[in-house]
């Protein structure tokens, strides 16, 4: 589905991702680890255009895509949870929720009740500004905004950072 | 000094503050999603003054207002594609630097085109139409302005509050890669707030000029100065900040003429901006930055 090439990536004058290579396939969960600073975070950021590569080729069903921009990755179906949250703070949680699917023009209803049964704490903050949530809260914000968007693939960047073991447990076992 | 004549000049002041309400939303909006100050926003002020003058010449009226609105519109995206954009990925102080260049480009283009002298500006019909109440005089223009200004900030807050593309402005001026993470266009979000500001400021030129009734190439930088200053007042960034700081400032500087202190009319101003900034930098509605680690 998705096929990373040797790619490389400069990021501030130093080579921070060095020709990786992968393949990520339907139906399939793949992990990234390694210790701080060994490009993990830059190479999600390239996949989902917010970063340029200086080599290399993503592929995504057939297509390369690595020179497109981050929106128009996501109306591919790649979606990227950031490192760090980054909910909209001024924003209520409802609205940080709808603005995930800001390319759908379907009805959200549905989807917006499957989030709230799946992150019950969300629905009661419905109109809490995110940026008054609690770490871990804001981050289940941020990953029920990036669901909204119907991805085909979804990457998480330190999804669990901050979160309660119950709901990192809950959360991985959310097939999407 | 009797009620009547109170009266009249606090007229004067809202009517003055309502166009640089409008004027000012344009500094706050650009600011709010580039972190830049528009150097050349008073100056795409004064040139929709000669859009007027031109277009009025060739069109009735309406069509007048209507091209010169379209032609602002135009000479603002124009200038955030050609000036500011290339700059997305520089330090904020060459953009800035950029606006200040763009703000002398077209006042010495407006000389050279249109020559130093003033211009007359065309009257629309009515406008300048004297009515009263009671035993206030004043132009039907005076009377409009502060209702065009309240009519347009309730359109724009619900625009920017209610709607989609509103929804990405306030996205993208928060976090831009958050927000193209959920599939906004920056650029085009950035066009269309520049389109908005363009629009603000051709009204508010309209408004202003008809009561002006000159415009010259440096009509525009006082004007544009107070105008910042009054986003600068309410909070850089803010909107209601912003209509609060024209009409504060059109208020304050129509009382000093009426007190027979014209010559402070331009001071006043600037002491207002230099108070500001010693006690309350950020402005009456200013945004405080929280950090949530």
């Amino acid at each position: 589905m998705l096929r990373i090439e040797n790619l490389k990536v400069n990021y501030g004058g130093i080579e921070a991702v060095k020709g990786i290579s992968f393949d990520v396939e339907d139906g399939k969960i793949v992990t990234l680890i390694g210790a701080n600073g060994a490009g993990k975070s830059t190479t999600l950021r390239t996949i989902s255009g917010l970063v340029r590569k200086s080599s290399g080729s993503i592929i995504f069903n057939g297509d390369e895509i690595s020179h497109l921009d981050a929106s128009d990755i996501v109306k591919k179906g790649i979606t990227l949870c950031p490192e760090g949250r980054r909910v909209f703070p001024d924003m209520t949680v409802l609205e940080n929720i709808k603005i995930g699917a800001y390319l759908r023009n379907d009805n959200l209803q549905n989807d917006i009740n499957k989030i709230y049964s799946m992150f019950p704490i969300l629905q009661e903050r419905n109109w809490q500004l995110a940026g008054t949530l609690s770490g871990g809260e804001q981050q289940m914000l941020a990953v029920a905004r990036s669901l909204m968007s119907n991805p085909k693939i979804m990457m998480l960047d330190e999804p669990s950072l901050g979160l309660a073991p119950l709901i990192v447990k809950e959360k991985y076992n959310k097939r999407y | 000094m009797n009620l009547s004549i109170i009266l009249q000049h606090s007229l004067t002041g809202i009517s003055l503050g309502g166009s640089y309400a409008l004027i000012a939303i344009g500094y706050t909006l650009v600011y709010g999603i580039l972190r830049l100050i528009n150097f050349a926003h008073g100056d795409i002020f004064m040139m929709a003054g000669y859009f007027m003058i031109f277009s009025y010449s060739i069109f009735p009226w309406y069509i007048a207002i209507l091209v010169t609105i379209v032609a602002t519109i135009i000479l603002g995206v124009v200038i955030e594609k050609s000036a500011y954009k290339p700059l997305r990925q520089s330090p904020k102080m060459s953009v800035m630097i950029s606006a200040i260049g763009v703000s002398y480009l077209l006042q010495n283009l407006a000389t050279y085109l249109f020559s130093a002298l003033p211009r007359e500006y065309p009257e629309i019909p009515g406008l300048k139409k004297i009515f009263h109440i009671g035993n206030i005089y004043a132009s039907l223009v005076t009377f409009l302005t502060p209702v065009v200004t309240i009519v347009l900030v309730i359109f724009l807050l619900f625009l920017i509050n209610k709607t989609k593309i509103g929804m990405s402005m306030r996205a993208v001026s928060k976090d831009y890669e958050a927000a193209s993470l959920m599939g906004i266009k920056l650029n085009k979000t950035i066009s269309f707030t520049f389109a908005i500001g363009s629009f603000l400021a051709a009204i508010g030129s309209i408004l202003y000029f008809t009561d002006r009734m000159t415009v010259f190439p440096f009509s525009g930088s006082m004007p544009g100065l107070k105008c910042f200053v009054a986003a600068v007042f309410g909070g850089i960034g803010s909107i209601p900040g912003a209509v609060l700081g024209g009409f504060f400032l059109g208020i304050g500087e129509t009382i000093l003429i009426a007190c027979g202190q014209s010559t402070f009319s331009d001071a006043f101003t600037f002491i207002v901006l230099i108070i500001m900034l010693l006690f309350k930098p950020t402005g009456l509605f200013g945004e405080k930055s929280i950090d949530k680690v």
